[in-house]
């Protein structure tokens, strides 16, 4: 296995540039900030009204944060699948990861191309986390709690949607088209959830199962609180190493 | 000297179908060598093989000394891969630049090392394009500036000039020729004239087999028998082919298109047989384009 650290670099640059540099990328950006403003503005506050409609402006500011959790742990999940969709299948099917391998190894080549994801999606999930932090503190005033519980969050986001990432970039390998892999990585996520969850109610030793399921650690995620929510973080990141290398494996076996 | 390619026992089966059936040559660095055979021949997944865009079945390949895949190959051989189209999202300028720093060059050094090869194609004004604004023409040479990125030392172009115009397609073998000193190209092509013109070493693969190995010189002949090409710019009649065929020496005369005449000959015996042929031509009046010691590649490959 060969991996030029250099070359990771320079690729994950390029994603980069792609991402958040083209004229097509702001429009795409524009259109996730109109999303979230919305989302935050009737949904995460709205929510935390409802449940502390008389709360001090620090359990008001927790609250409001611990609404954008929930809801920006299950979006930017979906948000993966849909985002992360083309991270070599559209390279392959056009030919033109043949003018990357000339150069570079596929390791090196696929390694890039999640972590770029990564990067990307760590970056818009920090940005909008910011910003709610920044609704807050507007509200509220600053306090280091404020800035420690939406760090924490923040993180435990970022942790969580990694294999989703993983998955993508595996089944953007095995897949033509990155509509096609969107809908698989769907199918996939959802059947195996129901299929194990059913399976599990009759076989209760086959519950392990469900740690393979990307997301199965939310609904305990959900209910842990401060640094206690990264005592499930190896959960994601198992899932993340296990379908990165899967992907991996056939990256380097696909014809190109 | 090493060679430049090392093929043993390669295998590579398509369902049923072998593509590669134990082929198995050397080549040497040096000038062009030519890669040819019918479509589906099994040119294209050779090429693909020593890409490493597939991997054999079976058998060993090293390129330059080295084994395929190993990371000291990275920049020193490139290739034209057929129909590999670029990014349609960015600029001609950034992707080239893109691949040149994935071959160790800084930025500043891959700009200008992605204009150089862009200029030698003729395309420098073209840079700031997206690739979906470029001709057919142009993109086929925008993906042939790739493949000499960083003046690799062995080259495999698949097709390189297949559907550009004849200026270009001259341009190309132009460049070709230039850089044939440094770089040792590999070339796939249909087209026998541009490959005689290029080429000194011919591979010919036939159903997934390596069918023969030779030198281009070789049609001229190490051997007694030689030929002489001959083109005429109307047919002969019959007359005419019978005074031809009646010359001393000539052994053999074979008529292949109507103005394509091939004499064979025992060179030693008669070693002026051309300067007579001539002669012979003029008291006929029979009118020719040109006179070839030798046969065309393709005379020589499928006669």
């Amino acid at each position: 296995m060969h991996i030029n650290f250099s070359q990771i670099s320079t690729l994950i640059s390029f994603e980069l540039e792609r991402a958040f540099l083209r004229t097509q990328s702001i429009v795409y950006l524009a259109a996730f900030t109109l999303l979230w403003y919305l989302i935050i503005r009737y949904a995460v506050l709205n929510i935390a009204d409802l449940q502390a409609p008389d709360a001090d402006p620090m359990t008001w500011g927790g609250g409001v944060l611990n609404s954008y959790f929930h809801i920006a742990l299950y979006v930017f999940c979906l948000m993966s699948l849909l985002v992360c969709a083309n991270q070599t299948s559209a390279d392959r099917v056009r030919g033109t990861l043949r003018f990357l391998t000339l150069r570079c190894s596929r390791t090196s080549i696929y390694t890039a191309r999640f972590l770029a994801q990564v990067c990307i999606l760590s970056v818009l999930i920090a940005v909008c986390t910011v910003a709610v932090l920044l609704v807050v503190v507007f509200n509220t005033g600053f306090s280091f709690q404020l800035l420690q519980q939406a760090g924490l969050y923040g993180l435990v986001l970022i942790i969580a949607v990694t294999p989703f990432i993983a998955l993508m970039a595996a089944l953007s390998v095995l897949i033509d088209s990155a509509r096609k892999v969107s809908v698989a990585a769907a199918l996939i996520w959802a059947l195996a959830a129901s299929f194990i969850s059913g399976v599990s109610h009759y076989f209760p030793f086959l519950s392990v199962l469900e740690y393979l399921v990307p997301g199965s650690q939310f609904e305990v995620l959900l209910m842990d609180k401060g640094v206690n929510m990264l005592m499930l973080s190896y959960i994601p990141m198992l899932q993340a190493l296990v379908l990165f290398s899967a992907g991996l494996f056939f990256m380097k076996r696909k014809a190109l | 000297m090493k060679p430049v390619i090392e093929c043993v026992g390669l295998n590579k089966a398509y369902g049923v179908k072998l593509a590669l059936n134990n082929v198995s040559f050397e080549c040497q660095a040096g000038e062009p060598i030519a890669l040819v055979g019918a479509n589906g021949a099994g040119k294209t997944t050779l090429f693909s093989v020593l890409s490493q865009f597939i991997s054999p079945d079976s058998g060993t390949v090293k390129l330059l000394g080295l084994p395929l895949g190993d990371a000291a190959l990275q920049g020193r051989v490139s290739a034209l891969p057929q129909d590999a189209q670029l990014d349609p999202e960015f600029s001609v300028l950034r992707q080239l630049t893109l691949l040149a720093q994935l071959q160790q060059f800084n930025k500043a050094d891959a700009l200008q090392e992605a204009q150089r090869v862009l200029g030698l194609l003729g395309l420098a004004d073209q840079g700031r394009s997206l690739p979906s604004a470029l001709s057919h023409g142009m993109r086929k040479r925008v993906s042939i500036a790739q493949a000499l990125i960083g003046s690799p030392e062995l080259v495999f172009l698949d097709e390189p000039t297949a559907g550009l115009d004849p200026e270009n397609a001259r341009n190309i073998r132009s460049i070709i020729q230039s850089l044939s000193a440094q770089t040792t190209f590999i070339i796939s092509s249909h087209n026998l004239d541009e490959l005689e013109k290029l080429c000194k070493t011919v591979l010919l693969i036939d159903n997934g087999k390596l069918q023969r190995k030779s030198q281009i010189e070789e049609k001229v002949g190490d051997c007694d028998d030689a030929f002489l090409s001959l083109q005429l710019i109307q047919p002969a009649n019959d007359a005419q082919i019978a005074t031809l065929s009646s010359l001393q020496g000539v052994d053999e005369l074979t008529v292949g298109a109507s103005l394509d005449l091939l004499l064979r000959y025992n060179k030693n015996q008669y070693p002026t047989l051309d300067q007579r042929l001539l002669a012979c031509l003029h008291e006929q009046g029979i009118e020719y384009r040109s006179v070839m010691r030798g046969r065309s590649l393709e005379d020589t490959l499928f006669s």
